[in-house]
């Protein structure tokens, strides 16, 4: 009898186990999330301050090019944003 | 300083466990003002350390009957609701969306240490007959509830200052 109510105990416990493994990648996936969220935002910054070089006149030399290059930029960082909000919505809703 | 003292000392400091889980609880509701990781993992942690005193001299008074069985709840009861701790810490992130912190974390582990020294006792005493953890389980419980305390407060004040520092050294 004593092994039965034992194996009981085990059992609540691995289940509470599994709840903290369910927990610990919740954890991993907010990290991941919030280091994708910094980086983009760093990445954004960044096209603002060369867009204010670009109006000011600092980057002189093939201005033209410099425009299209960041235009060029723009794009590619829209496009990762976009597939970012895509592959987030999946992981939210696919969520464990 | 005796094992006397420090066992009076422990379960003194243990009766006070829960005033200080549900004060911090308190303040993190004036200092967070939203729903965050800390306030649920200590709404949580208020609510099933809550429980558990609540609970403590009903199941005292039912482990002294003779029986196996009402041993049983003793223990039992107390993994339970770890375990439901657990789940409701797991389900309250899931369902407000938000990102765990290290203090829920950390009181994730607290729970599932504390559901594995009353299941170890359990077997210890009443299937192995060894008598090894008693004292692992004597301290180790009230011990494990009074650290929480300090080591939520450090963690919060760290989370506050990388906060802090992280607003000022924003671009913009």
């Amino acid at each position: 009898m004593s092994w039965l109510f034992f194996l009981i105990l085990l059992l609540i416990n691995m289940l509470a186990f599994y709840a903290y493994r369910k927990l610990s990648l919740m954890r991993s996936l907010s990290q991941i999330q919030a280091e994708v969220e910094l980086e983009m935002q760093s990445r954004a910054h960044q096209l603002l301050v060369r867009r204010d070089q670009l109006e000011v006149g600092l980057v002189k030399e093939a201005s033209e090019q410099a425009d299209e290059q960041w235009k060029g930029d723009l794009a590619e960082y829209m496009e990762e944003f976009e597939q970012e909000a895509l592959l987030r919505a999946k992981q939210r809703l696919t969520r464990i | 300083m005796g094992w006397d003292t420090i066992e009076a000392l422990l379960f003194d400091l243990g009766k006070l466990v829960f005033v200080a889980y549900f004060l911090l609880f308190v303040l993190s509701v004036f200092v967070e003002r939203k729903v965050s990781s800390l306030v649920i993992s200590l709404m949580v942690l208020a609510v099933a350390n809550g429980a558990m005193t609540a609970l403590t001299p009903l199941l005292y008074e039912l482990a002294s009957m003779p029986g196996l069985f009402y041993k049983f709840l003793w223990y039992g009861v107390f993994v339970f609701i770890d375990c439901i701790a657990i789940f409701l810490l797991y389900k309250f992130h899931n369902l407000l969306r938000q990102s765990v912190s290290s203090i829920a974390s950390i009181i994730a582990v607290a729970f599932l240490a504390l559901a594995s020294i009353q299941t170890l006792r359990f077997f210890d005493r009443f299937v192995s007959n060894t008598e090894v953890f008693q004292l692992v389980y004597q301290y180790g419980v009230p011990m494990i509830n009074i650290m929480l305390v300090p080591l939520i407060a450090i963690f919060w004040a760290v989370n506050l200052k990388s906060a802090n520092k992280n607003v000022q050294a924003a671009p913009g």
